[in-house]
């Protein structure tokens, strides 16, 4: 056997931990994410600051949506959302009737059978629930977050501070809406696709839906609002008596996802009354390119 | 330093090389997969975005469980004067540093990004999440196991003064309330908080979490009693003292039962929707780690009130029984709960851990044996009362678990 001396000792030892330091090394990224935490300590400079006075919220009304899902795709393709995320920020639900939705959702009973999720083709028999991030008043994932990565801004938007948050995965938990994804993978988006105006998350942390803070605070409206071809989607400033939304809110028949658990969500979804005719009633335009569709 | 290495191989046998060097080549595997996870990504691992918590936060969880055996032999040690268990004492101490050393090892590979994990909680701190409290409770344990270990060493030398000894027994006696309210309790919270997820919320948890820590600390000092008689092939802790573990055990255990059956029973009685879901779980997919769960701690209390269950050979059945019914426990509550699915319409939810996955924790677990082998050689682990050479002193209030006190040596133990 090998005399177990010092200078054999300390040469094991060396080994050994070059051993275990080599792979952390080759990924170069990792003091930057320190120092950005660092930086990033003194407030959130990737977002525009919050406008006085406004309080943003949506409103959905599901009498109109037809599930045709580019509301998700237009997100996707405007926040450099990878394609390794998976469910996207903004997903569509088919469910098999109105109380079925409401039944579901506000009162989050068991789940139905022979409900499905993303892409599915369109019918005329199915219901149709697109899900967010709700921009919770009282927001349980915005409670949890060890870091304060993630945070209520004064305009109603729980933003995530990306470079101060460690991916520990708490608020993907602790988020009722499922609402929040992990960048398991490295970040895939082809160079002519990338939108300049959002920064591109990178391994190991978390993102969602912002309510497209980089447009909305610079007093345009989200992009899915824009994409919808119905217009189920109203955003709007909550704090305005005479905006859409306020009116909407006051007058129709709306609910939000899981009421019972007190989170106070900004997304309210709107369902006919029984009198009124269904959407469905007047015929649409085909959308084109749309993956699924069946006229 | 010659001398030490001298001694060192003086003491150390063929088998100590053998199995160290199979544990450091699981170690090296394990850290080399984690340094694949940070470069390729988490993605590596069985987690998803519907079950972002895996294999790490079980182990977690269970480690942190298993750190409470080093605070209850310091209570025997020092507040019920049960001299015999001193033979446990510093090897108790090591294993609650590493078990700690095991937790954080765990939360570090679970999260993202690691190097800015470290900021936690110094510089990046949100108050609100329970997460933080948690974390600071391992600067805080782990300051107060090492000071422990630090007089148990002095004393171990037969260099303590009386000033030495008053502080080791003050530093044990307030480690009790404070683990199980400031290290096992809040764990319990960090699920319970969560009123997401119906499964983990519910006030019972940060109680069932800290008995269950009881459960599997003394079921890990009986296997540490019993394995170190093995290797060291003497009487290394009396009969009397195994005997009073194992009814420690069973007490802790029946505790455990009451709050596992309260739990389910309580759903099955309201039958709320949340908790037929949660129920439907239970007994289908994950019946097998249910059934062992409850089965398991059933068949080991049971072993353990029978009249023969204190032999070495049921002791040794039964600890291991109730660590893989803990183990249990702990992946149907943390798996479980994030595979009932938050919006109806997804797909059913999987969870299965992958091969790096497993290296790592494995890393983990082979890093705790490896250093706990290499620190029992290296520091003096015997005190100056030896169990095997004294007459344990009953203790005034102690009898009542054993049935009378028997001079040790008079009573032959076959391992």
């Amino acid at each position: 056997m090998k005399k177990f001396d010092r200078r054999n000792f300390l040469k094991l030892a060396a080994v050994t931990a070059g051993g275990l330091l080599l792979p952390g090394q080759a990924n170069s990224g990792m003091l930057e994410e320190l120092t950005s935490a660092l930086r990033s300590l003194e407030g959130n400079k990737e977002v525009p600051p919050p406008i006085r006075g406004i309080k943003f919220g949506m409103v959905i009304d599901l009498g109109l949506c037809i599930g045709c899902r580019r509301c998700s795709y237009a997100c996707k393709r405007e926040n450099n959302v990878s394609d390794t995320i998976s469910p996207p920020w903004i997903t569509v639900f088919e469910t098999e009737s109105r109380t079925g939705i409401e039944g579901h959702y506000v009162h989050s009973e068991k789940p139905g059978k022979g409900t499905t999720m993303l892409y599915t083709k369109l019918r005329k028999d199915k219901w149709y629930m697109p899900t967010q991030c709700n921009h919770c008043d009282n927001a349980p994932c915005v409670k949890v977050c060890p870091t304060g990565a993630s945070y209520k801004d004064t305009d109603g938007l729980v933003v995530i501070d990306y470079n101060k948050c460690i991916g520990c995965r708490y608020c993907m938990t602790a988020c009722p809406y499922h609402a929040r994804r992990f960048n398991w993978w490295k970040p895939n988006i082809s160079p002519d696709r990338l939108n300049p105006l959002v920064p591109v998350r990178h391994l190991g942390i978390v993102e969602k839906c912002t309510f497209c803070i980089h447009r909305t605070r610079m007093g345009k409206t989200t992009r899915c609002v824009e994409a919808c071809p119905n217009k189920a989607r109203i955003f709007g400033n909550l704090n305005d008596p005479d905006s859409e939304i306020s009116k909407l809110i006051a007058s129709e028949r709306n609910f939000r996802l899981k009421d019972k658990l007190n989170t106070e969500p900004r997304i309210w979804y709107l369902t006919r009354a029984k009198d009124k005719p269904m959407a469905w009633t007047t015929p649409l335009p085909p959308p084109e390119g749309i993956r699924g569709f069946e006229s | 330093m010659r001398e030490f290495i001298t001694e060192f191989k003086k003491n150390t046998s063929r088998s100590f090389y053998i199995f160290n060097g199979i544990l450091l080549v699981i170690v090296i595997w394990g850290f080399y997969n984690w340094g694949l996870a940070l470069t390729e990504g988490p993605g590596i691992t069985g987690g998803n975005d519907f079950v972002p918590w895996g294999i790490y936060l079980v182990g977690f969880v269970f480690f942190v469980g298993a750190s409470a055996g080093a605070t209850l032999i310091g209570l025997m040690i020092h507040a019920f004067s049960r001299e015999d268990y001193e033979a446990l004492g510093i090897r108790a101490i090591l294993v609650g540093l590493l078990s700690l050393m095991a937790a954080v090892l765990n939360l570090m590979m679970d999260v993202g990004s690691p190097i800015r994990a470290i900021l936690v909680p110094w510089v990046l701190h949100n108050m609100t999440s329970m997460l933080i409290y948690t974390s600071s409770t391992y600067f805080i344990f782990g300051g107060l196991f090492l000071a422990e270990l630090f007089f148990a060493l002095k004393i171990a030398r037969g260099t303590a003064t009386q000033t030495d000894e008053k502080i080791a027994k003050w530093l044990a006696i307030i480690a009790v309330p404070f683990a199980l309210g400031i290290l096992h309790a809040p764990h319990g919270a960090l699920f319970a908080v969560v009123k997401a997820r119906e499964y983990w919320h519910t006030p019972l948890l940060p109680p069932h979490f800290a008995v269950s820590a009881l459960v599997t600390g003394t079921s890990f000092m009986i296997l540490l009693a019993l394995i170190t008689s093995r290797i060291e092939k003497k009487e290394f802790v009396g009969r009397e003292t195994l005997e009073h573990m194992g009814g420690l055990l069973a007490f802790f255990i029946t505790l455990n039962l009451f709050f596992d059956f309260y739990d389910i029973f309580v759903l099955k009685y309201s039958e709320e929707p949340e908790g037929i879901e949660i129920l439907d779980l239970l007994f289908g997919r994950f019946a097998p780690l249910f059934i062992l769960n409850f089965g398991g701690l059933f068949i080991a209390l049971m072993v353990l009130l029978n009249k023969r269950g204190r032999s070495v050979r049921a002791l040794t059945f039964v600890s291991c029984l109730s660590i893989a019914a803990i183990m249990a426990y702990r992946w149907n509550l943390v798996i479980g709960g994030q595979i009932l699915p938050l919006l109806p319409g997804y797909p059913e939810i999987h969870y299965y851990p992958t091969i790096p996955e497993i290296a790592m924790e494995a890393g983990i677990i082979s890093l705790w044996l490896l250093l706990y082998s290499a620190l029992t050689k290296t520091l003096p682990m015997e005190g100056p009362a030896k169990a095997h050479e004294k007459i344990p002193r009953p203790a005034h209030g102690v009898r009542r678990f054993g049935k009378g006190f028997q001079p040790v040596h008079t009573r032959k133990i076959n391992y």
